[in-house]
């Protein structure tokens, strides 16, 4: 389901404090930003902040969480999409990579933007964790760039690859 | 919720888990009409901002029930992830979206089908 890859980003020698994707074509249907990341912050997990257009407005988001041995639900804040758990960071199991895949449908329509997270850590150690997640800018503005933020700078090796995917002839909208 | 061929018998069930920013919970049911989606929270959204995905595999074998792995969004209500099962070995070549409880859905909705071929 990945589509045409728009951008990617793999991050070099030193890192760096953000991803930013700008420039993105009105011209598919769905967005899909796929992560694969960790940080220099002092945990063992954490997780990533997104924001589309340079807004810092707007948001709201829910999570659904596992660490291994609960489970647990929350809400939170106004200034970003909120990807839980999607990072490992700098007292994780060396290599070990959070992925997340955020999912933005029809990004460049004029209705509000829903987004849909799902977001791993797993480095073979406790203290790790997983999350669903559902959050939304309420702005009607097509989306054409987003900056990708972390409680810690980006270390080497990680990498956000952006898809754009385009329905088919069949697509409905309702009218 | 979701049929599959236009088959309304008592054929689908399905697990969900669900957070609502306060609470985590997980349910279950079978003998179900339909693949259904549920709003967990009750809460009707003001603007089209529910997400709904749906992943069908293996959705032309006819050796197989066919299971489906979907994810329901809704930032102002609940998050949930949820497994469902069409006991139905026959290869899918229809899906229908209803409303249940006698409501429409709202202009600006958008439905999308992908297919995703293996290499």
């Amino acid at each position: 389901m990945y589509g045409t890859l728009i951008a990617s980003t793999t991050l070099g020698a030193g890192g760096a404090a953000n991803i930013t994707f700008s420039g993105i074509p009105a011209t598919y249907t769905d967005l899909l930003l796929v992560i694969s990341a960790r940080t220099d912050e002092a945990a063992t997990y954490s997780n990533i902040k997104i924001n589309f257009n340079s807004s810092s407005v707007n948001y709201s988001n829910r999570y659904l969480q596992g660490t291994g041995n609960a489970a647990s639900s929350g809400s939170f804040g106004t200034t970003f999409t909120f990807p839980v758990n999607a990072v490992t960071a700098s007292s994780a199991t060396s290599s070990t990579f959070g992925n997340a895949s955020v999912l933005i449908p029809n990004y460049s329509g004029s209705s509000q933007k829903s987004v849909s997270i799902d977001a791993v850590t797993e480095a073979n150690t406790t203290g790790v964790g997983m999350s669903i997640g559902a959050s939304l800018w309420a702005d009607t503005s097509a989306i054409t760039s987003l900056v990708v933020t972390g409680y810690g700078n980006f270390v080497q090796y990680s990498t956000a690859y952006l898809y754009g995917l385009t329905k088919g002839s069949g697509g409905a909208t309702v009218s | 919720m979701m049929r599959l061929n236009s088959d309304s018998g008592a054929n689908y069930s399905y697990v969900n888990m669900f957070g609502t920013g306060s609470a985590a919970a997980s349910y279950s049911a079978s003998s179900q009409t339909a693949m259904r989606f549920d709003d967990v929270t009750g809460v009707v959204p003001s603007t089209p901002t529910y997400l709904l995905r749906v992943n069908l595999m293996d959705y032309s074998a006819t050796d197989k029930h066919k299971t489906a792995i979907s994810r329901i969004d809704y930032a102002a209500g609940a998050t949930s992830a949820q497994a469902n099962r069409w006991a139905n070995t026959a290869a899918i070549t229809s899906i229908s979206f209803t409303m249940d409880g006698g409501f429409t859905f709202s202009a600006g909705s958008t439905f999308a089908l992908y297919g995703i071929a293996s290499a």
